[in-house]
């Protein structure tokens, strides 16, 4: 089951299987959504970052309240952006949003697995993506926060 | 670190690297939640259960939690209804009601689901339990479906030994 003898690990070190990574977002209040390609977070910017010892899997986890002026369908996006593109070429989800809520905040939730390569520096980041006319979001670490760990980490 | 020489485990079944757990609505039921209901009340799983999940790690470690939910509203209003994670005890960062999940509902608008989650520090041999709970009404009313394939709540121990 698994690649390497158990007997060829050190058994005073801990077992590789995990790195947890945590952005609780900075208590900055309502925020105005910024133009496409901004980082989320302002002076608190919403961004963790890992470089695996051994190529691996990084789940990432993140969700933010947004919304948008009352009574006018309007589209404001954000992504989980991956810098550099992980082993896959891949380096953006990207979360559409057709806001009505009459003005209220609503949560948009955003997850996805990188395949990244060993001894490499990643980030991964909320970014906006498109900015409505008067949109809104909130920076407070109940509602806005990025997540990550990584899996495999040395087992295939 | 680890709890188990390497040497004692078996070479034929996977490394104890995690454990999962999943709590989900039993029976399908819809039930309303106003402003009248308090803060912090626990879900029903429509079948007499709670929505809970528990652990009690054997070193300390993360758990990530996440809880969905589907909401709808009967009144022809816009308005908020927020749920979200609640720990019992505090974590090791003083933490116990995270993930707050706002909802805007509207009788005109189909029902809608929505997640949240909440990654946790706990201490090694603490029993801990994990409730998805209401928080908070605009106002009006805010029904939720408890079927299995809508409410859910669910858990994965991480980096144990590692922290």
């Amino acid at each position: 089951m698994t690649p390497i003898n158990l007997g060829d690990r050190l058994t005073n070190a801990p077992l590789p299987v995990h790195s947890v990574q945590r952005n609780f977002s900075a208590a900055l209040g309502q925020l105005a959504f910024p133009a496409a390609g901004t980082v989320l977070g302002s002076t608190s910017p919403m961004r963790i970052a890992v470089t695996p010892p051994r190529r691996c899997y990084w789940i990432c986890e993140a969700a933010l309240i947004q919304g948008a002026p009352a009574g006018t369908w309007a589209r404001q996006d954000w992504s989980l952006t991956l810098t550099p593109s992980d082993l896959n070429g891949r380096n953006t989800v990207q979360c559409a949003n057709g806001l009505e809520h009459g003005g209220n905040y609503m949560t948009d939730t955003a997850g996805t697995a990188w395949f990244l390569e060993a001894n490499t520096a990643y980030t991964c980041q909320m970014v906006s993506a498109i900015a409505a006319a008067g949109g809104f979001y909130y920076m407070q670490e109940v509602h806005t926060y990025l997540f990550g760990y990584t899996i495999g980490d040395g087992v295939y | 670190m680890s709890p188990t020489n390497f040497g004692d485990l078996l070479p034929n079944v996977p490394m104890p690297n995690g454990a999962a757990q999943v709590k989900r609505g039993v029976a399908d039921s819809y039930t309303n939640y106003t402003s009248g209901n308090a803060a912090g009340t626990v879900f029903p799983d429509g079948s007499g259960g709670l929505m809970q999940i528990s652990v009690t790690p054997s070193m300390p470690c993360y758990w990530l939690t996440q809880g969905e939910m589907l909401w709808w509203s009967p009144d022809a209003i816009w308005s908020r209804g927020d749920y979200g994670l609640r720990l019992s005890p505090a974590d090791l960062d003083g933490r116990s009601a995270q993930a707050r999940t706002i909802a805007p509902v509207h009788a005109s608008v189909p029902w809608r689901r929505y997640s949240g989650c909440m990654m946790w520090r706990l201490a090694a041999n603490t029993a801990y339990t994990c409730s998805l709970t209401w928080e908070y009404s605009g106002g009006y009313n805010h029904q939720f479906s408890t079927a299995p394939v809508w409410h859910v709540l669910h858990g994965l121990l991480l980096a144990e030994g590692v922290v």
